[in-house]
């Protein structure tokens, strides 16, 4: 990381190599669509080839500044594109089976299952508002009117959500890390 | 509780907490929170560890890969990289082969005997009531009959309404593999089931089918299994889809 920080190419493909899927899989999560996702995912390794020397290890691995950057920028952009890509889709209710396990299965890293692993355990109605909020890019304001709920219903939502991703990983003996 | 929550600020502060770590607050109202972290830098701690329980949620969407092209965009726009551009990442899973579609190279001769096997296989595995029929058809081919012999099965469970559906994935040889399904219910109107492969953790389309009455499926999958973690069936568009655009209807490692 200190390499790339100081404009080290090689060392900054290498990064894009470990972060790049992370980055958009979750871009394409937020936006939808693989070319935007790009776009997107672009524009966050540019942030990072610019801004590398300014990363402090102690606020967070490398990874989570990453994720942080490609968040903030995927919802800078569903915020800021009037086409933005909302479809009714996105609020339906979610469906009333869980997430399936099947894409997860095999792969990878124990933390990213047992966060989808805390995300099914979580009750559909606080699952669909941090999703809307998180993904989707929408303030607790427009959650609260497009699923017709009082706004103090929304924040109740998202605060017994987050207590229940803490509380999964904290049964579980793990720690959440940056 | 100590005195200090009942302040004005703290109120605030935790009426805003959750939704300013999830970016949920409109920019007036951040501009307010962050004000009073500025104002109170005591609660940054309480921020950063709340945010980082909602950073995890980076981490739960389906894993994609972007393609080649965008590296290499991305390298080249990087100012002063030039002659020093590292060489393209390695593939991030070995033994990611080729893949070669279950009609691809041996002609229509080729294709009409893999899909009598895969349909027969298919048959004689899933539905007793035809099992007499099929052992006709696998008398009069020993090759077939050695391969049923040899076949690997795996088990394909879903979750929810899909618990009542009972499934395998048959590997009839190398690159030769059937799915077989029983009481799969209709695909929603315009919509069909789509068979994935996952190659490092990326789906790959492994072909759209849609079940007989009764829920009966024997449906070729496109692409070897080799190299592959696990076969996925979701429900797509009529046409297919790229990539998955539903939750996991079924699955199983491989």
């Amino acid at each position: 990381m200190s390499l790339a920080g100081s404009g080290d190419a090689g060392a900054f493909a290498g990064l894009y190599d470990r972060h790049s899927r992370a980055a958009y899989s979750l871009a394409y999560r937020m936006v939808g669509e693989r070319q935007a996702a790009e776009d997107l995912v672009q524009e966050v390794f540019l942030d990072v080839w610019r801004a590398a020397g300014s990363y402090r290890a102690q606020k967070g691995s490398v990874r989570t500044w990453i994720l942080s950057i490609a968040h903030n920028r995927g919802i800078d952009q569903l915020r800021s594109t009037a086409s933005r890509r909302r479809t009714q889709e996105r609020v339906e209710p979610a469906p009333t089976s869980q997430p399936s396990e099947a894409f997860t299965v095999a792969w990878r890293n124990q933390q990213r299952e047992q966060v989808r692993e805390a995300l099914r355990d979580l009750p559909p109605e606080q699952l669909k508002v941090l999703e809307l909020a998180y993904y989707s890019g929408y303030t607790h304001t427009e959650i609260a009117d497009l699923l017709g709920l009082p706004l103090g219903t929304v924040k109740g939502r998202m605060r017994l959500g987050l207590q229940k991703i803490r509380e999964h990983f904290g049964s579980r003996g793990t720690e959440v890390t940056g | 509780m100590s005195a200090r929550r009942h302040e004005p600020w703290r109120a605030r502060f935790e009426d805003f907490k959750e939704a300013y770590v999830l970016r949920a607050l409109s920019d007036d109202e951040r501009q307010e929170f962050e004000g009073y972290l500025a104002e109170h830098p005591e609660t940054q701690a309480e921020v950063d560890d709340l945010g980082a329980i909602a950073g995890l949620l980076a981490l739960a969407p389906h894993e994609y890969e972007p393609s080649p092209k965008l590296r290499r965009n991305l390298l080249s726009s990087i100012e002063g990289l030039g002659e020093t551009l590292p060489a393209e990442a390695p593939p991030r899973r070995a033994g990611s082969r080729h893949r070669s579609g279950l009609f691809g190279s041996g002609g229509l001769a080729a294709a009409v005997a893999a899909a009598a096997v895969l349909a027969v296989v298919g048959l004689f595995l899933w539905n007793t009531s035809l099992r007499d029929e099929n052992e006709d058809l696998l008398a009069d081919n020993e090759d077939l009959s050695s391969e049923l012999e040899t076949r690997q099965t795996y088990a394909l469970q879903g979750p929810g309404p899909a618990e009542s559906v009972r499934g395998e994935v048959i590997k009839v040889r190398e690159d030769r593999a059937v799915l077989v399904a029983d009481n799969l219910p209709p695909a929603p109107e315009g919509q069909v089931y789509e068979a994935w492969l996952m190659r490092g953790g990326v789906p790959e389309p492994a072909g759209l089918f849609r079940p007989r009455d009764g829920g009966e499926t024997a449906a070729p999958i496109e692409g070897s299994l080799d190299g592959a973690e696990a076969v996925a069936v979701t429900v797509e568009p009529s046409s297919g889809s790229p990539m998955p655009t539903s939750d996991i209807l079924l699955s199983t490692e491989l």
